[in-house]
């Protein structure tokens, strides 16, 4: 589970490559560059991107997107806050 | 860490997993930590390791003995995880998590041996780490077997080194660092390592590590990204000294000699075979102490499968390793802990053949090493 900035965000702790425990990883924004950045290296997404930290795959917080691979997307699970707890919905 | 061992169907409906077979790491890495080596080296060099130590490290990167000339550019992020082990006990705990039944332990500093300048000091680095490896690794863990280092700077103290351990069980292979080497390894200049090994049994491994250097295959200075650099230096230095080592004939003149190749892959190995094959119907002239082609000969080697290559289509990694004989000749490795890892249940979970993936999984290494197969 993730709190980014009051909004939490949940993910599994399983990673597609080598099913490592990609949630273990450390939280911190990544690189962009394209068309779409004017061609320059922009750090974007800062504290929204996960690291697994067997092979330093990231993937994007809210959305499960695997930055590396377009075709990889991890399931989300909704969080909601209610009566004072954290409850993930399977 | 969690660890998934799925069960893979075999063809009489049995359900095999990981912890059902022998599984034998054919490369790990153990942390030296310089103070240690210290109380192992001859003196003047004990009074360097020491000073050596007062010096905070990174990743495989300690001034004055694996200084990593980096000039990249460190954003935050990447792998927060422990990349190291500095005791048996941290190294057995990890295997036990991989089901990994048998390990060869390599260095983690030492891989850079071969770019050590002053070569009395690297032929001390070696002989102390072998007796520090030998003192507090293998002899405290019966399951974690040794590559014994010898300085290529130094042959003739190598054989020596391989000599004093000979009969000794505990060493498996002599490892030829091949990272940042001046002189490949078919040169003559290291037959009497050749011949100490063969003499004792122990066959040999090549293994090289990411780093740029003035050296053939590492003058990868022009390349900006580890990326490149990391793709590049070790297969290459692999073909690099294979081809070194066949030019010279080191295959036909230690007949008895086993030869492996670690952590550069496999694809690199058919490619190999092939074009060296189609230069040898023009060329055997220049190469007459080979007594059958290179592709034949290299059949006999031995290869760490590290890092398996991951194809969109995973299959094709089966059919990969049909190309050169894998099924009999690739051998499991890990590279536990290092950042490029592969998790046994990962090759495990490749398409192979139940019997080729034991054989691979464990008892091509057993072959190789000459190590006990239980059962």
């Amino acid at each position: 589970m993730f709190n980014i900035r009051g909004s939490f965000h949940a993910l599994p702790n399983l990673c597609p490559h080598q099913r490592g425990p990609l949630c273990e990883g450390g939280v911190s924004g990544t690189i962009d560059y394209g068309p779409h950045t004017d061609w320059k290296l922009a750090w974007i997404w800062e504290g929204e991107v996960v690291t697994c930290p067997w092979h330093s795959l990231e993937f994007h917080i809210p959305t499960g997107q695997c930055v590396a691979f377009n075709d990889i997307r991890l399931r989300t699970y909704e969080v909601r806050v209610a009566e004072g707890e954290l409850r993930v919905v399977i | 860490m969690a660890t998934d061992v799925s069960p893979r169907e075999t063809g009489g409906g049995r359900r095999e997993t990981l912890a059902d077979l022998f599984v034998v790491d054919a490369d790990v890495h153990v942390h030296e930590d310089p103070g240690e080596l210290a109380e192992y080296a001859d003196p003047p060099w004990d009074v360097a390791l020491r000073e050596i130590a007062k010096v905070e490290e990174r990743y495989l990167d300690l001034p004055g003995i694996s200084p990593r000339a980096e000039y990249r550019v460190p954003f935050p992020g990447g792998s927060n995880r422990r990349q190291i082990v500095t005791s048996a006990r941290e190294l057995r705990g990890g295997l036990d998590a991989l089901h990994v039944n048998r390990a060869v332990l390599f260095p983690d500093h030492l891989l850079s041996l071969a770019m050590v300048r002053d070569p009395e000091f690297a032929t001390t680095l070696a002989v102390a780490y072998n007796r520090w490896l030998y003192e507090r690794w293998l002899t405290e863990e019966p399951s974690l077997s040794g590559a014994l280092v010898i300085a290529p700077q130094n042959p003739i103290a190598g054989a020596e080194d391989i000599r004093r351990y000979a009969g000794r069980r505990e060493f498996v292979c002599v490892y030829l660092p091949a990272s940042g080497l001046k002189i490949l390894y078919g040169h003559e200049l290291y037959d009497p390592v050749y011949e100490a090994a063969a003499e004792t049994g122990l066959p040999v491994v090549i293994h090289s590590v990411e780093a740029v250097y003035p050296a053939f295959p590492f003058q990868l200075e022009q390349f900006r990204t580890s990326l490149a650099v990391h793709a590049l230096a070790h297969p290459l230095s692999m073909i690099a000294n294979l081809v070194s080592m066949l030019e010279t004939g080191v295959p036909i003149r230690f007949p008895e000699l086993k030869i492996g190749f670690m952590e550069a892959g496999t694809a690199w190995v058919p490619f190999l075979a092939n074009r060296l094959d189609k230069e040898y119907v023009e060329r055997r002239r220049e190469v007459p102490l080979l007594q059958e082609t290179p592709s034949r000969t290299m059949r006999r080697f031995f290869y760490g499968t590290q890092p398996v290559e991951e194809p969109e289509r995973r299959s094709d990694v089966v059919a990969q390793f049909e190309l050169f004989d894998g099924e009999n000749q690739a051998m499991f490795a890990s590279d536990w802990p290092h950042h490029d890892f592969d998790h046994p249940q990962h090759v495990f979970g490749l398409p192979f053949a139940p019997e080729a993936r034991r054989k691979i999984m464990g008892l091509n290494a057993a072959r190789f090493f000459g190590l006990d197969v239980p059962g």
